[in-house]
């Protein structure tokens, strides 16, 4: 038997990482009809090709379209606890997000917190540490955040907002010419490869590090769990096999490419500064307040949480026992 | 054809109090705006909300607004064929566009169940925090818009046939 | 065999738009029509997703409040005094009032890119008062669309977002590499109406010479100042607050809908009767075109389920080699595509696929993007379904038949066959700005 499926994405066609290339979602589909000898033929429709780009998943609920590849923290509107699948502030970076995916509970309670929903999810692509991003103003204390006019979505805006960032929402388009004309101060989007694509590096003079906000961000791979249960053993196994390696390659991707482009920053005049400890450390007191407010506010937002940071925090003793020496004691050796 | 013609009244008027109101939120639209750039430099900054408000309101603007034209049959439309039929093919031509109007208009409800139903059961809000709870609303008033037009229509349509009855 | 049901859906607008039909029932009449032949309905439920992107998108929110600043200074009279006075100071110079136009509709062109604003606030503003000065309908309603339609060339525009979006361009190189394909674009307007007037006084008179001796010297001067005055106030605080980064572009269409208020009240024509009539009017004229926009949404989602994406690819077989030759194909089907299809559907469906073969053969992606804007640019010209005829003709006075904008766009369309042309022969009208400011 053979299956014609259609994915829908949440991201533009030309985009390098989810769109076009190594562990994207095209490449995804790619595999799957590769292994399963076309068995599994799954079309992709880029964001708002057949449905505006955050539509798609809702489309998975009612099971017109099969598939969608989006970030899970788009729909926490819908589901507050997908938010620890696309990217937690101060939350783990890829390889302990994965751990506790792949290990942990993370895949099964995605699965419990979509089972409502009739959407069965995985992930499918992870871009690393993300950058604090593109700024015009130094942010030398606590004090330069204060009236800071930052584009920045998400639960992260909570935390900014709370140490006086004036959050703006504007979409991707409008990110370049405001930031340029100064509409706003400061812009977030990816990392160094996508930023690029943005042009934002001729918008703004400061690259600043680390993505406290996104350390690592999930692309999520959501199917209606009807269909998903049509498929039987094997194209499952297929399915579930392809995303594991698009996440891989993906984040592949992002390593090879981040570095690429941050090296082309340098060079043309582009400032790289680390965000200085006061602020990271305000940041991360305003967090805890917004995170408490979410778990009262909704059950299943607790449990994942809970479950989250303690598996984080098992993981950050290996960790700092681990990368963090090598990155301190032998990388540069 | 009298009772059709006081239920197509009556439809009128539930148009022309929705277009008041479409107008009124228009001109919210226009302070909202104003607001939420002068905002950022007066009163440092505009609450998340309040960007968000900017489109939910333009959705019952144009969702109405079409309603509101489609009573004073402003529709744009290709005249080269249309001006130079007689008087009762036009109304004939326009009963039949006002019927199909029904139809489509009762096909996006059709249509629009599943879509509002799954935002509505889980109650969809703003990914963003600080921003607006009630996403579902807006998702909400497709239907409810298309109903307006389907009841303006099938008004339309009522004095289109009186006209060939000659009734009008 | 359901491609071929696009082919007829195609051809079903056609026929419901010339007998006259609502174009927004026509459209979606044709795609529910067609779509059920080929498909079912399943995929219909994607619509209402489609219809709420529509009106909840933050980049449309420029369609009500341009309107709304276009009626405004039609209702207090400021863009009817200002040609007036252009008309006047054009002495005997037949199309003064044309080329007034032209420049205006770049100036708006760079305050949005949404064409629907643009061409219905340049048709409230332009086409009673040039009618009223015996201009030809046609030709006026053909440079009010073609005008109109330069937003989408000069930034910001959403065709530019898209195809940066597609081709994995920054935003800001397309922007600047279109900038000067779109200001010649609009030379070349203006040079044909200046050589329409030399040629054919007729189509667009000079306002006459008794009438002009009413007014002279210092007593048209001052006059030109209190009629000019205005309109630039309202254009400087528009553009000013996105050059100077007050606004975002969408969030300076709200600005200019407030400086509209101020200009009538500041000539002491504002009541409070008119802030109201002119939001009736703006949500009319929004209305059709979100009407318009809505009902196209059934059509698209028809015509991707009736697989009509493979006629497109089915075509891409027929590509040439050879770099040179490949691009004039592409430039004549995205030409031949635009009589029948939205701008978005052109992009999604034939870019992707063609898009490889140019990174190959080398060909310089930010040219390569700015004739294909220009080539969109067109379809929103040429009929039978060009956009912007629609706009224009839902917002012009009663005289002003479908058949007049039909026939007047024609020499507008040439003109912009003319410019890709031009582009095509010279690169670096696209390619110099951009690598100039280094975005
Ligand atoms: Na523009
Ligand atoms: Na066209």
């Amino acid at each position: 038997q053979t299956y014609k499926w259609k994915m829908t994405t949440a991201f533009p066609p030309g985009q390098p990482f989810y769109s076009t290339g190594p562990g994207s979602l095209t490449d995804f589909a790619d595999r799957v009809r590769e292994m399963s000898g076309g068995a599994l033929d799954i079309q992709v429709y880029h964001g708002g090709e057949l449905v505006p780009a955050f539509e798609g998943f809702d489309a998975v609920r009612q099971g017109i379209v099969e598939m969608n590849g989006w970030v899970s923290y788009f729909g926490s509107g819908k589901v507050p606890a997908a938010q620890f699948f696309g990217a937690v502030p101060f939350g783990m970076s890829t390889q302990g997000q994965n751990a506790w995916f792949y290990v942990g509970d993370g895949i099964d309670l995605w699965n419990e917190t979509y089972e409502p929903l009739g959407v069965v999810a995985m992930p499918v692509g992870a871009t690393g540490v993300q950058m604090t991003g593109w700024f015009n103003k130094e942010i030398n204390s606590i004090e330069d955040m204060k009236g800071l006019r930052m584009r920045i979505p998400g639960l992260a805006a909570r935390a900014y907002a709370r140490v006086g960032v004036e959050v703006k929402l504007l979409p991707g388009g409008e990110i370049f010419p405001a930031l340029e004309r100064g509409v706003i101060d400061a812009a977030e989007w990816v990392g160094p490869a996508q930023d690029k694509i943005l042009g934002l590096n001729t918008a703004a003079k400061y690259y600043y590090t680390t993505g406290w906000h996104e350390p690592t961000t999930v692309t999520e791979l959501s199917i209606n769990k009807a269909k998903w249960d049509s498929l039987g053993g094997e194209l499952q196994a297929i399915v579930t096999n392809a995303a594991a390696a698009c996440n891989v390659i993906s984040h592949s991707w992002a390593e090879a490419n981040n570095a690429k482009a941050l090296k082309e920053f340098a060079e043309s005049g582009t400032e790289l500064r680390t965000l200085p400890d006061d602020v990271v450390a305000a940041l991360r007191t305003e967090m805890g307040p917004v995170y408490e407010e979410l778990a009262s506010e909704d059950a299943q937002f607790k449990k994942v949480m809970d479950n989250y940071f303690a598996f984080k925090a098992e993981h950050d003793i290996w960790a700092a026992a681990s990368e963090e020496v090598w990155h301190s004691q032998l990388r540069d050796a | 054809m009298q009772r059709a013609l006081a239920f197509a009244d009556g439809i009128d008027s539930i148009t022309r109090a929705a277009g008041k109101i479409a107008a009124a939120l228009l001109l919210v639209l226009v302070a909202l705006i104003f607001f939420n750039v002068f905002g950022r430099y007066v009163i440092g900054g505009s609450p998340i909300w309040a960007q968000e408000l900017e489109w939910h309101v333009m959705a019952p603007v144009a969702l109405l607004g079409i309603t509101v034209l489609m009573l004073e049959n402003g529709h744009v439309r290709v005249d080269m064929l249309y001006d130079k039929l007689p008087k009762r093919a036009q109304h004939l031509l326009d009963l039949i566009s006002m019927l199909l109007g029904v139809v489509i208009a009762l096909l996006f409800i059709k249509y629009s169940s599943g879509f509002v139903d799954s935002a509505w059961s889980i109650k969809e809000g703003s990914p963003d925090p600080g921003g607006l709870p009630a996403r579902y609303v807006v998702k909400a008033m497709i239907p409810a818009a298309f109903l307006l037009l389907a009841m303006q229509c099938a008004a339309n349509a009522i004095r289109h046939a009186a006209a060939l009855r000659g009734e009008a | 065999m359901e491609e071929y049901l696009a082919v007829y859906m195609i051809l079903g607008f056609m026929v419901f738009l010339l007998i006259g039909m609502p174009v927004g029932i026509g459209i979606a009449v044709a795609g529910f029509a067609f779509g059920w032949m080929g498909f079912g309905d399943f995929l219909f439920n994607l619509v209402p997703s489609r219809i709420y992107g529509v009106v909840t998108k933050y980049e449309f929110l420029a369609i009500p409040l341009f309107v709304y600043m276009g009626v405004m200074l039609e209702k207090s009279r400021v863009a009817e005094d200002m040609l007036e006075v252009i008309g006047r100071l054009s002495g005997r110079l037949s199309g003064g009032m044309g080329v007034a136009l032209i420049i205006v509709g770049v100036l708006m062109g760079a305050s949005t890119g949404i064409v629907g604003a643009t061409v219905v606030t340049l048709t409230m503003l332009t086409m009673p008062v040039l009618l009223k000065r015996g201009y030809d309908g046609g030709l006026a309603a053909g440079a009010i669309c073609a005008s109109g339609t330069l937003g989408q060339i000069i930034p910001p525009s959403l065709v530019l977002i898209l195809l940066a979006d597609i081709m994995g361009e920054s935003v800001g190189t397309l922007f600047a590499a279109s900038m000067m394909p779109g200001l010649m674009l609009a030379g070349l307007y203006i040079a044909f109406i200046l050589l329409t007037g030399k040629f054919r006084p007729d189509l667009m008179p000079p306002i006459p010479e008794d009438e002009r001796a009413e007014i002279q010297g210092w007593a048209l001067a001052r006059k030109a100042l209190m009629a000019i005055t205005p309109p630039l106030l309202l254009v400087g605080g528009v553009l000013g607050t996105i050059i100077a980064g007050f606004a975002a572009p969408t969030e300076a269409a709200g600005v200019g809908a407030v400086l509209a208020i101020l200009i009538a009240a500041l000539y002491g024509r504002l009541n409070w009767g008119m802030i109201w009539d002119a939001a009736q009017s703006a949500l009319r004229i929004s209305a059709m075109i979100f009407f318009i926009l809505i009902a196209a949404q059934v059509f698209s989602v028809a015509f991707r389920g009736l697989n009509g994406e493979d006629l497109v690819q089915d075509t891409l077989a027929l590509l040439p080699g050879g770099e040179t030759g490949a691009l004039l194909f592409l430039m004549l089907l995205l030409f031949v595509l635009g009589f029948f299809l939205e701008w978005i559907e052109i992009s999604y469906i034939a870019l992707p696929l063609l898009l490889p073969f140019f990174k190959m053969a080398g060909t310089d992606m930010v040219w390569l993007a700015a004739l294909i804007a220009l080539n969109l640019q067109t379809s929103f010209l040429t009929p039978p379904f060009g956009w912007a005829l629609f706009f224009l003709k839902g917002a012009a006075p009663p005289g002003v038949t479908t058949g007049m904008i039909y026939r007047g766009v024609l020499p507008f369309i040439g003109i912009q066959v003319l410019a890709l042309v031009l582009l095509f022969k010279v690169p670096a009208i696209a390619t110099w700005l951009p690598n100039a400011i280094g975005w």
